[in-house]
C-alpha cells in the first residue's frame, strides 16, 4: 500500500540535508543583486529535491551513510538548477516551481550567466569528494556527473533540433531515446548509480541500477508532460500548456502526429513551423483537442505506467535482496508516487 | 494502445511487453555507446589494485622514471621562467629609459615597432 505522505515526508527528510548543503556551497556575497541572488532563486523554490533524495536514499539502502551522499546529491542537484535556468531562456518558458523564470524576472544575460555560474558551483561538491570517499570513489563519481552532464545536453540538442527543424517525423523510439538522453540519465539514473556506488563503497556494478533509473526516468517525464497538459496549475507550477505553445515534442504530441489524417497533421505542422510568439492559446487548445481524440492523452497515460511497472519490476531485481529499511521503502514507493502526482 | 478505452488483460500485458522491450532495446543500445567507455577510462586512469599488485621493483623503476620527468619539467619551467624574467626586466628597463628621454609622456613604441622601416 503506497503512502504518499511517507513519501513526502521522506522527501522533506532528504531535502533538509541537501538545503544544508546548499547553504554551505551558495556564496553569500557581492555581487548579489545580479549573480548570487539570482544563483539562490531556483534552489530556494519549492522543488521535490527527487534527484538528491533518490541519489542519498539508494547510498543508505545500499549500506551506506547517507551523509557521504550529500556532496554528490549536492552537485546533481545544482547542475538541474543551472539545466533549468538555462532550458526555461531555451524554452521562452515564464513560469519555474510557481515563480515567474529568471529572465523573465532579470532579463536573459544575467540568468544566462546565473546559470554558468551555478554550473561552476557544482564542481566544489564533487571535489570536496576526495576528503569525504578517497581517490577512486572520487573519481567514479566525477565520471559519472561528467556522462550524466554530457547525455543532458545532448537530449536538449536532439530536442532543439527537432523543434528547429519542425521535423514531425519521430517516432516512440526516438522519443524514448532522446527522453533517455535528456531525462533519465540525469532525473534517475545516475543519482541512483552514483548513491549504490557510495553506499557500497564502490563495490557494486552501477549498471545494475540502469534499468530501474531509466524506466523511473522516463515514467516521471511522461507523467511531467501529462500534468503539463492536463494538471492543476496550483500544484503543477508550470504554465499549463506551456508545452504546446512551445511545440516541445512530447510523447503525446508524437503520437498525435502519427495518428493524425492528413489534413490535421498538416495544420498541426504549421501550427509547429510558427516561432511561439506567433501561436495562439486557441490553436494550443485546438492540438490538445487532437490529442484527446487521438486518445494521445490516454496512451501517455499508459506508457508511464507501464515504465512504473517495469520499473517496480526492476526495483524487485536490484534493491529487493537488500535489508527492508525505510530508505529503502522509500525508493520503492516513490516508483508510484512519481505517476499518481495529481493529473 | 491509442482509441480503445478497456482493452483487455491479454491484449494490455502485450501492449506493455512491446513498449518496455523497445524501451530496453533503446537503453541497450546507447549504455553500450556511452558508459562502457567512461568505465574504461576511469580503469586506465585510476587502477590502483594493478598498481599494488605490481613487484616493489618495478614499482620503483616507476618512481624514479616520473621522479626524473618531474624534474625535467621543473627544470624547464624554471629556465623559462629565469628567460621570461630577463625579457620582462630588459623591457623594463627600456621603457624607464624612454621614460627618461626627449619623448618622456608620449606613447612608447616597442623594441619591435621601433626597429620596423617607416612608410615612405
Amino acid at each position: 500500500m503506497l503512502s504518499a505522505d511517507a513519501v513526502e515526508s521522506g522527501l522533506a527528510r532528504y531535502r533538509a540535508q541537501l538545503d544544508e548543503a546548499l547553504v554551505r556551497y551558495l556564496p553569500d556575497r557581492e555581487p548579489r543583486k545580479y549573480l548570487y541572488d539570482l544563483v539562490r532563486s531556483y534552489p530556494s523554490r519549492s522543488g521535490k529535491g527527487l534527484r538528491p533524495a533518490l541519489c542519498m536514499a539508494t547510498a543508505a539502502a545500499f549500506g551506506g551513510d547517507p551523509a557521504r551522499a550529500v556532496a554528490s546529491a549536492t552537485a546533481i542537484e545544482l547542475f538541474h538548477n543551472a539545466f533549468l535556468i538555462h532550458d526555461d531562456i531555451e524554452d521562452g518558458s515564464d513560469l519555474r516551481r510557481g515563480l515567474t523564470c529568471l529572465h523573465r524576472e532579470h532579463g536573459v544575460a544575467l540568468a544566462l550567466n546565473a546559470g554558468d555560474a551555478i554550473l561552476a558551483l557544482a564542481v566544489r561538491p564533487i571535489l570536496d569528494n576526495l576528503q569525504l570517499l578517497g581517490p577512486a570513489l572520487t573519481f567514479a563519481v566525477a565520471s559519472e556527473i561528467e556522462h550524466m552532464v554530457v547525455q543532458s545536453v545532448e537530449g536538449q540538442a536532439i530536442e532543439l533540433g527537432w523543434i528547429r527543424e519542425n521535423d514531425c517525423s519521430q517516432e516512440t523510439g526516438d522519443y524514448l531515446e532522446m527522453c533517455l538522453k535528456k531525462t533519465c540519465w540525469y532525473t534517475a539514473i545516475h543519482p541512483c548509480r552514483i548513491g549504490a556506488l557510495i553506499g557500497s563503497g564502490g563495490t557494486i556494478d552501477p549498471n545494475r541500477l540502469n534499468r530501474f533509473g531509466y524506466f523511473l526516468g522516463a515514467a516521471f517525464q511522461i507523467q511531467d508532460d501529462l500534468l503539463n497538459l492536463v494538471g492543476e496549475r496550483g500544484s503543477y507550477g508550470k504554465e499549463i500548456g506551456g508545452d504546446l505553445l512551445e511545440g516541445k515534442r512530447t510523447l503525446m504530441l508524437i503520437h498525435t502526429l502519427n495518428m493524425s489524417g492528413v489534413r490535421d497533421k498538416a495544420w498541426l505542422q504549421h501550427f509547429l513551423d510558427r516561432p511561439r510568439e506567433q501561436r495562439s492559446e486557441k490553436e494550443a487548445r485546438r492540438v490538445l483537442e487532437l490529442m484527446q481524440e487521438h486518445g494521445s492523452i490516454e496512451f501517455g497515460r499508459q506508457c508511464s505506467r507501464f515504465l512504473a511497472g517495469a520499473a517496480l519490476n526492476e526495483f524487485y531485481e536490484t534493491y529487493g535482496c537488500l535489508p527492508d529499511t525505510p530508505d529503502r521503502r522509500f525508493v520503492h514507493d516513490l516508483v508510484l508516487y512519481m505517476i499518481r502526482r495529481k493529473l | 494502445m491509442s482509441k480503445s478505452t478497456a482493452p483487455d488483460p491479454a491484449e494490455l500485458a502485450s501492449q506493455a511487453t512491446i513498449f518496455i522491450k523497445k524501451a530496453a532495446s533503446v537503453l541497450e543500445k546507447e549504455v553500450a555507446a556511452g558508459i562502457v567507455a567512461a568505465q574504461s577510462l576511469e580503469k586506465r586512469l585510476i587502477d590502483v589494485d594493478g598498481i599494488r599488485s605490481r613487484s616493489p621493483d618495478e614499482l620503483m623503476q616507476r618512481f624514479r622514471r616520473d621522479a626524473h620527468d618531474l624534474v625535467d619539467v621543473v627544470i624547464d619551467l624554471v629556465a623559462l621562467g629565469v628567460r621570461s624574467a630577463e625579457t620582462i626586466a630588459e623591457r623594463a628597463v627600456e621603457v624607464a629609459k624612454e621614460g627618461e628621454g626627449p619623448d618622456k609622456g608620449r606613447p612608447q613604441q616597442s623594441r619591435e615597432q621601433a626597429k620596423k622601416p617607416k612608410r615612405p
